[in-house]
């Protein structure tokens, strides 16, 4: 085992491979406040990449309710129960990692899911935390809540996965930091499977190799957005470039977010992976449980965004999300539009923090047609 | 642990020891002799990664257009790899969208596409796609023998063996033939003397029979499903019904002048998406605004609408508000999907609309709250009513004879003198007859203790009434030297909303009466700034026209009509056929008359007659109480001997009161054709079956837009060949033309459609555009080749986001009505009589625990309802049929006191049925990947093969309710509504169709629905004779029909099941004022889609009982509730986790950074 | 430090190959035969010696497997000057033959060094530089060669599939086009890397140079044949008689198990260490 540094957790841990980060890092933001479990980034991994016999039951993105919600079932409550308690202090972890609490033998704290552990993909779906047995008003916190989980890889910067492979099949590419399953030379012996705590490498029993989100690989090397994100219809992701928080940028839209805001957090930073999708918290969910998702920055997160309609920066470049195809490494805010860059500095996307209104005049004489609101 | 995890190394290590060095110092760069030192770093051979940029290469795209009734009509990308669509996408190119002057639309309005339309390619190839026109067995032998009938007229019943029988494939050409040969025969049947006696013989009723006019067309019923969704193709079945006239002249040997044609079928009130009560208090269809409006307002209630599941391309508009400052309100029966993203969430009691909104005005007009000058400016409030009568007091009555000359947008038409198109069409057209009746009214100046006239001229800027009496009664002298008692219309409905206080209101409601009032204060801080999202829930419900007019009195004392950032809106279906009011030059071309230019303009003659659904839903009765008819003539339905239609299984499939429809009014009906692409329940219970184009396939262009976004789309023709042998639905329609040419000798009807024939559909198209108001000045060609790079164009509303109203507010221009203000009094006597002459709240028809449909109010000087005595019928029958007209008031205290009156019974259950974001109508939950992901029961292995399905219907049930009857989560039970009439009329004697007929489905622990309210979302495909009978016979125990493949997704039974076909009073008056249909011509009575019924499909009070046990087999729990993972279920484990418990510490990171 | 001990008795081994003959028990003998018998139940069998192979749980390299299973393998060789066959026979308590998420195959393989000589590399999967060569055999495979199809309702009787992207109607059944498309939704298959699915042979000839670099050899020889019996498996296993390993060579053979019903999969096995294996002359 070596010894490696992960911020997310603010102090070194032990991982099997000596540290190594890519050149650069793909990674994403997911607010959270706008999923509306709509399914279409589901539909639109499923329909790119999983459509193939053995992989019908298989999603490699995801969307289940919090907190009834798991795919597949009992996935986080059962590892997080397995690890036992986790504590913070000060913005440091001060608990286990998966790696360090691997039992004798393993080379990661994990699982096996059975294969009925992926029925039911949407369980929970809707399920609230506590009954709502009569009238009720909740105004700001709710007392009785649920919200929507999307889940991709995490494409971590210390992959479980890439770990706990005997053959060494699995590795991160320096050019993205995508974690990509060699389908060459995998014979699926599923310890990727029982290794990633998030779930997100499959066994497909019909080609007999462990299958994987590829963060749409084809896609990024043409500096397009995956298909999870652009067809995102709630715009609730951003992809891009992660930089280290001591490398961060404030005209990169995910640093911004991520290190400099500190709105957008690692989903389970305490497993000790580096997860590279950040999560926009809930606001209306009781802290408690975001910080077990989130962390300890799940306070002052849930602080900053509700303050956003003050904010015209962060409320600004929240009109960002999905409005273009092409990543957007760089961005900045021109009164009230909002513009996205390419990493030139070129304008790619434009458009207005609050629609304008526009009145048209009730008669066109060129045309002879009077234009109305009740024809 | 690190001991091991360096062995590996050591191990190597002794390699090199052993003299084998260079090997492990090259052992990086293949695979030839060891696994990577570091894939963290470097990886040998990533070759293979080109399987992956395979996978996504495809050879070409194009677009077409998806657009299920969800008013959203998506421009999506088809990706295809050798001919194949393989996948779907976005066109992300909606943010380039501009319209005639140039102003453009932004890119925040992409991605538009869904879960849905990505799954399209399962309904393109899958084998429950029609593949070939179909004919049912009987059917064809009834028209090969040649129409055999009874002396009554009936058709033997052998020929009618509907859903059990055997299906025959035929050519496009022999199925039209068939219909056009059963079209003629049964309009021969029932025309004249003749036909009328056979009717008689039938049992139709005289009023019913008398409809038809001795015209056996008119027993011919076609609809073309929603009217945006395809204008040429799926509307021209109402082009085909103008075109039965030429059947009926032949028949009756009549003159263009006297021949009439078949009849329509209403949409957007038969699927209950029209909110009733917008007409009667804005004289127009409904006031609604284009979602992107949602951070125009400081405040946005979201009133049992679930809208981030219903309008999900749009759901961004509201969560990005939020981020804008706007408050977002969501007022639900449940904890809904939408109320995890609202700020205030208020939880009621179903169908209890009406007096939350009463009691929110009760704040208002208790705390003086309300917007005085919008009272005084827009509304009838300060309108006197006269005691006596219950009459609005007309000037004439005091000024003495004359009607004031209306200046204000409008002009009073006189007989015979002719109007502008709509598109040049700026004022209100009133028939002289209808100003007349109307006269002027009176307001009482407070200033000069005198009453004043006030005419509907006098509105907004010009309206005049400055310090009116709102509060209190005047005795005022008549011209004839009479005094009358009269109270302003505010001080009428001031008193009926003090009923409603906050403690009133949190009984009946649910809704916490500190909610209500801190809710009332909020909106009337900043008046004109709440918008008011209304949904489909609350309008499902039978008091949904009290529902209307209660949130618009609420709106109104808040300023909030006909503003931006101020409105009211009602979201269900794409309606509006008026956004191209030029339709008529297309569905109306007179058929004596066609114009064979392509260059010139239609001349329109209407010969159809529109007609509402709802009566077929009523086994073809109008209503009545006692000997008296409720049904107003201008509504009156004519006997339903054919249907046909397109494009929309809501009429048969999935049709309210399915199954009593199939059992008891089917065997009435002699033809059903469908066209479809995708077998559907209709399909099932059809006799002719057209195979038609997917979206992916058209070959003639079409186009529609919406009442939830600016956009115009356009249907482009598609390059894809034909997978199957289909045709376009309006070649169906020219193939039957052609057939009935030569069927009949006149060549009229094959002409009607000579631009199908010609490969110009565009003709017809760029014809409504040249004469739709806000559509006029594109370019049919232009837009189709935007549409093909995926780019819509904007219409021409007046406004950018669309508000209707906002012209009347903005430009002080008169609503539609007898006031040209927004009236909250009904002074007609259907709504006297019916007690709802004021906007009162009236229980729910069914869905209540309490007496169903009583008036809650305290005596009031102006209700006066007929009772049950009045009409001669026993006040304590409380029968369904009886129960729609019954006009009973209460108390809160006396209605509290007063159960249903099957609750003893055990009908203890609401059962709701809303539509979620699994559905669109014309997109159920059908396939795999849609159905693995509905709810929490779906499992594409069907790991239980009791499941019908990938996933299927379910009911959603409070915890503590399903304990109470030992129902286990997943368990199975059984859903029983009123045993009277459900699911079908004389259930307990027919064990066959009862058999498919119940309801039999999962049951959920569901912690967001409060006790006693039950919920299984709407459309999931039904049982049917051939589902059941697969099941039965399939080894994998699929409920998929062996003859035609249909596959539904219930053992037995289906959420409409339990739902009924109802009509009330106040839907059906030949009295009520409104717009017509398109343009600005005002009339009375019925108009489809405006004024007629709407039924309440959301209503029923169910028993439930368990069945089976949820684990695989029958065999103990549910899996997921064995794993202790759900409500009421939890593990230890799981407990600690819903409270956050795994992990300790918290503050602010620190780490390095 | 376990490794380093392992060598050693690596060591140790070797050794006593180069003593004297040891007796029958500790060896494997390939008696020749005119034609190998292509199955397991063949009399040929009846006559070949048995040898009782002492299994070890596989515990050098991560992930091991601690808890052992599978403890001795009853082995036999026969030889036709051409081609070398071993019949296994184990106790396993259930049949494992179905692919799938925590699901694992029982399987088998024997190893013998690519060079027969007296200094064998260690018998975990060989060394850098010091290849061995292995014949390994799934149950899964069996299944498939033995006409288990390749559907997904083979697996999963229930599974309710509306549609593939390669069953479009508007694609010719059967055609090539169809097969490609059908294997870019397979993309191990379509590499070529077909670990489950339709097969001849339940086996693969499969080469090493150390934990970790197992991988296909350039050529596919072997042949094999499984079948359940009412206690376990009997497996054969056939290859060409090694270039190095003429008739009366003699060699060392390891074996290894795997028991799919106790998870074991991959390094998580029941392995021997090398065994002797003396190929007899015609007499």
């Amino acid at each position: 085992m070596a010894r490696v540094y992960n911020w997310q957790i603010g102090r070194e841990m032990s991982y099997w491979y000596p540290d190594s980060r890519p050149r650069r890092q793909f990674a994403a933001v997911f607010d959270i406040n706008k999923c509306i479990a709509c399914q279409t980034c589901t539909l639109a991994c499923k329909t790119t990449w999983t459509s193939g016999k053995g992989q019908e039951s298989m999603l490699w993105n995801n969307v289940e309710t919090k907190p009834y919600g798991f795919y597949p079932l009992a996935w986080d409550v059962k590892l997080l129960d397995q690890l036992g308690g986790q504590a913070w202090q000060d913005g440091r972890y001060e608990g286990r990692t998966l790696f360090e609490a691997a039992p004798a033998g393993e080379r990661v704290l994990g699982w096996r899911p059975e294969e009925q552990d992926y029925a039911y993909p949407n369980v929970g779906e809707d399920d609230c935390s506590a009954p709502v047995d009569g009238g009720a008003h909740f105004q700001g916190m709710h007392e009785a809540w649920f919200f929507y989980l999307a889940r991709i890889c995490n494409h971590c910067t210390y992959p479980a996965c890439l770990s706990s492979c005997p053959r060494g099949s699995i590795y991160k590419r320096p050019e993205d930091g995508i974690v990509l399953l060699d389908q060459g030379r995998c014979r699926g012996y599923q310890e990727c499977v029982k290794a990633c705590p998030y779930k997100k490498v499959f066994y497909n029993p019909m080609t007999g190799t462990s299958e994987k989100c590829i963060a749409c690989f084809p896609k990024m090397e043409q500096e397009i957005q995956p298909q999870c994100f652009v067809n995102c219809i709630g715009k609730i992701r951003l992809a891009g470039w992660l930089s280290t928080p001591d490398k961060a940028s404030p005209d990169n839209p995910l640093d911004y977010l991520v290190h400099i805001r500190k709105v957008a957090l690692p989903l389970f930073p305490q497993f000790g992976l580096e997860p590279n999708v950040y999560y926009i918290p809930p606001v209306h969910v009781p802290l408690p449980y975001l910080r077990q998702l989130f962390g300890p920055g799940a306070d002052e997160a849930v602080r900053i965004y509700r303050e956003a309609p003050g904010d015209p920066d962060l409320s600004g470049l929240m009109a960002l999300f999905g409005c273009t195809e092409s990543l957007i490494p760089r961005w900045r805010r021109d009164g009230k539009e909002v513009v996205g860059l390419s990493a030139d500095r070129r304008e790619v996307i434009r458009v207005p923090a609050r629609e304008p209104v526009r009145v048209l005049p009730a008669y066109d004489r060129n045309l002879g047609v009077y234009r109305t609101n009740i024809p | 642990m690190t001991d091991n995890g360096y062995s590996r190394r050591r191990f190597l290590g002794y390699a090199a020891a052993t003299g084998l060095g260079a090997f492990v110092a090259s052992a990086t760069d293949a695979w030839a002799l060891d696994a990577p030192e570091n894939p963290l770093a470097l990886y040998p051979d990533r070759d293979w990664e080109r399987a992956y940029r395979d996978l996504w290469r495809s050879d070409s795209q194009f677009t077409f257009l998806c657009a299920p009734n969800d008013t959203h009509n998506c421009i999506l990308n088809a990706y295809v790899r050798d001919g194949v669509v393989t996948r779907i996408g976005p066109t992300m190119a909606y943010g380039q969208a501009t319209d005639l002057h140039g102003n453009r639309a932004s890119h925040r309005w992409d991605p538009r596409i869904c879960q849905k339309g990505l799954a399209l390619t399962r309904r393109f190839y899958g084998t429950r796609r029609v593949r070939h026109p179909m004919v049912r067995a009987g059917f064809k032998k009834w028209v090969d023998a040649g129409f055999p009938r009874g002396a009554d007229g009936r058709p033997p019943a052998e020929y009618f063996n509907r859903a059990r029988d055997e299906w025959v494939r035929v050519t496009h050409e022999e199925a039209a033939a068939c219909v056009a040969a059963a079209l003629v025969n049964i309009a021969e049947t029932y025309t004249g003397e003749d036909g009328a006696a056979r009717l008689r013989a039938q049992g139709y009723e005289e009023e019913v029979i008398a409809a038809t006019g001795g015209a056996g067309v008119q027993t011919l019923k076609f609809r073309g499903g929603m009217p945006l969704l395809g204008m040429t193709r799926v509307f021209g079945l109402y082009r085909m019904a103008n075109s039965m006239a030429l059947l009926d002249a032949k028949l009756r040997g009549l003159g263009p002048d006297e021949a009439v044609g078949g009849r329509g079928f209403d949409n957007y009130s038969w699927h209950t998406d029209l909110p009733p009560g917008h007409p009667m208090v804005t004289g127009q269809q409904t006031v609604d605004f284009d979602l992107h409006a949602a951070e125009q307002a400081d405040i946005l209630v979201v009133w049992g609408m679930n809208w981030i599941t219903t309008k999900m391309p749009d759901a961004h508009w509201l969560t990005e508000a939020r981020l804008q400052g706007t408050r977002v309100v969501v007022i639900a029966c449940e904890y809904s999907a939408t109320a995890c993203k609202a700020d205030d969430v208020v939880v009621v009691r179903p169908g209890t609309t009406p007096a939350l909104a009463l009691g929110l005005a009760h704040v208002l007009f208790k705390e003086k709250l309300y917007d005085a000058d919008y009272v005084r400016r827009w509304t009838d409030l300060p309108v006197l009513v006269r005691t006596d009568t219950l009459a609005y007091l007309r000037a004439e009555e005091v000024f003495g004879p004359g009607q004031a000359d209306l200046k204000n947008a409008t002009r009073v038409v006189r007989p015979g003198e002719t109007t502008p198109p709509p598109a040049a069409q700026n004022e209100q057209l009133i028939p002289e007859a209808l100003r007349r009746e109307w006269g002027d009214f009176v307001w009482w100046d407070r200033r000069r203790g005198a009453p004043r006239p006030l005419t509907r001229d006098q509105v907004g800027a010009g309206s005049g009434v400055e310090d009116p009496l709102l509060e209190g009664a005047v005795e005022v002298r008549l011209h004839d030297g009479s005094t009358v008692r009269c109270r302003p219309v505010f001080d009428l409905v001031q008193e009926y909303a003090s009923h409603f206080d906050p403690a009133t209101v949190e009984g009946l409601t649910w809704a916490p009466a500190s909610a209500v009032q801190s809710l009332a204060r909020d909106m009337a801080a900043r008046p004109g700034r709440t918008l008011f999202a209304v949904g489909m829930g609350p309008n499902q419900f039978f008091n949904n026209d009290n529902k209307d007019r209660a949130i618009f009195l609420l709106a109104a004392l808040t300023g909030n009509v006909g503003r931006i950032s101020g409105n009211v809106g009602s979201y269900a279906g794409n309606y509006r056929v008026a956004l191209f009011n030029g339709l008529p030059h297309y569905i109306n071309e007179n058929p004596f008359d066609l114009e064979l230019d392509p260059a010139r303009p239609a001349r329109p003659r209407q010969y159809w007659k529109p007609e509402s659904a709802h009566y077929y839903n009523h086994e073809d009765h109008p209503l009545r109480m006692g000997q008296t008819l409720l049904t107003g003539a201008s509504h009156m339905p004519a006997p339903t001997k054919s249907m046909w239609f397109a494009n929309a299984n809501s009429i048969l499939g999935n049709v309210k009161w399915h199954y009593n429809t199939v059992v008891n009014m089917l065997p009435r009906i002699e033809m059903i054709a469908v066209q479809e692409w995708w077998w559907s329940t209709s399909c099932e219970w059809a006799d002719v079956v057209f195979a038609v184009d997917s979206w992916a396939e058209l070959k003639h262009p079409d186009m529609c837009c919406s009442v939830t976004n600016p956009f115009l789309t356009v249907f482009p023709r598609t390059p894809l060949p034909r997978v199957f042998d289909t045709r376009g639905d309006i070649e169906v329609l020219a193939l039957v033309g052609r057939a009935l040419a030569q069927r009949t000798g006149d060549e009229r009807f094959a002409r009607a459609w000579t631009f199908v024939d010609a490969e110009r559909t565009d003709v017809y198209l760029q014809r409504i555009l040249d004469h739709s108001s806000n559509a006029k000045g594109y370019r049919f060609a232009e837009m189709e080749e935007k549409a093909r790079r995926g780019v819509p164009v904007l219409m021409m509303h007046r406004t950018y986001p669309k508000s209707v109203g906002y012209e009347q507010v903005a430009e002080s221009r008169p609503w539609y009505t007898k006031t040209g203000r927004l009236e909250f009094y009904r002074e007609e006597s259907e709504f006297i009589d019916a007690g709802e002459n004021l906007p009162v709240h009236r229980e729910p028809v069914d869905s209540t625990f309490y007496e169903p449909n009583v008036i809650v109010s305290a005596p009031h000087e102006a209700l006066r309802p007929r009772g049950p005595a009045d009409y001669g019928v026993d006040p304590a029958d409380q029968s369904n049929e009886v129960r729609q007209a019954r006009n009973v008031v209460k108390t809160w205290a006396e209605l509290k006191d007063s159960p249903h009156p099957l609750a003893k019974d055990g009908y203890r259950y609401v059962f709701h049925t809303p539509k979620y974001r699994h559905g669109a109508h014309t997109l159920p939950v059908d396939t795999d990947v849609i159905a693995v992901l509905f709810g929490p029961f779906g499992d594409i292995y069907r790991h239980d093969r009791r499941m019908p399905y990938a996933s299927e219907g379910y009911m959603d049930i409070n915890p503590a309710d399903a304990r109470e009857i030992g129902v286990e989560d997943g368990d199975y039970v059984w859903i029983d509504s009123d045993p009277s009439d459900r699911p079908f009329r004389g259930w307990q004697k027919n064990a066959r169709d009862y058999q498919f007929s119940r309801l039999l489905a999962r049951a959920r622990y569901y912690p967001g629905t409060p006790r006693g309210v039950t919920r299984m979302w709407f459309n999931m495909y039904g049982a049917t004779p051939g589902s059941v009978e697969g099941q039965a016979a399939r080894r994998d125990g699929l409920a998929k029909s062996p003859r035609t493949g249909y596959q539904a997704m219930f053992r037995s039974g289906s959420h409409q099941s339990a739902t009924r076909g109802w009509l009330k009073p106040t839907w059906m008056t030949d009295s009520l004022v409104r717009k017509g249909l398109i343009g600005q011509g005002i009339g009375k009575g019925f108009l489809p889609d405006v004024h007629c019924p709407t039924g309440a499909p959301r209503e029923a009070i169910v028993k439930i009982t368990r069945a089976e046990p949820g684990g695989i087999g029958a065999q103990g729990l549910w899996r997921p509730a064995a794993l202790g993972i759900r409500p009421r279920y939890e593990s230890e484990a799981m407990k600690r986790y819903l409270a956050g418990g795994f992990v300790a510490g918290g503050g602010p990171q620190k780490g390095r950074s | 430090m376990k490794p380093v001990l392992t060598v050693a008795a690596g060591i140790v081994l070797l050794a006593a190959c180069s003593g004297p003959p040891p007796p029958p028990a500790t060896e494997v003998r390939a008696a020749v035969v005119d034609r190998l018998p292509d199955s397991h139940g063949d009399t040929a069998w009846s006559g070949a010696p048995v040898m009782d192979v002492q299994m070890l749980p596989q515990d050098l390299v991560e992930p091991r497997l601690l808890a052992p299973s599978v403890s001795r393998v009853q082995v036999q060789a026969l030889h036709d000057g051409a081609r070398l066959a071993f019949r296994l026979r184990w106790e396993d308590t259930g049949a494992e033959d179905h692919p799938g998420p925590a699901r694992f195959p029982d399987a088998c393989a024997v190893q013998l060094p690519r060079v027969a000589a007296a200094d064998v590399p260690a018998p975990q999967m060989g060394e850098p530089g010091r290849p061995v060569d292995i014949v390994y055999w799934r149950a899964s495979w069996q299944a498939s060669a033995d006409g288990r199809p390749d559907t997904i309702e083979a697996l999963m009787p229930g599974a309710v599939v509306d549609h593939y992207p390669f069953a479009a109607p508007s694609l010719e059944e059967g055609s090539e086009i169809q097969r490609r498309f059908a294997d870019r939704y397979a993309p191990a298959r379509a590499l070529g890397n077909v670990m489950e699915g339709p097969r001849e042979q339940p086996v693969q000839d499969l080469v090493a140079e150390g934990p970790g670099t197992l991988r296909p050899a350039a050529s596919q020889s072997a042949t094999g044949r499984g079948a359940r019996t009412a206690a376990g498996w009997e497996v054969v296993l056939a290859r060409p008689l090694p270039a190095s390993l003429g008739p009366g060579g003699r060699t060392q053979v390891a074996l290894a198990v795997w028991e799919g019903g106790r998870d074991e999969v991959g390094s998580r096995k029941m392995r021997s260490g090398w065994v002797p294996l003396v190929v007899e002359e015609a007499p």
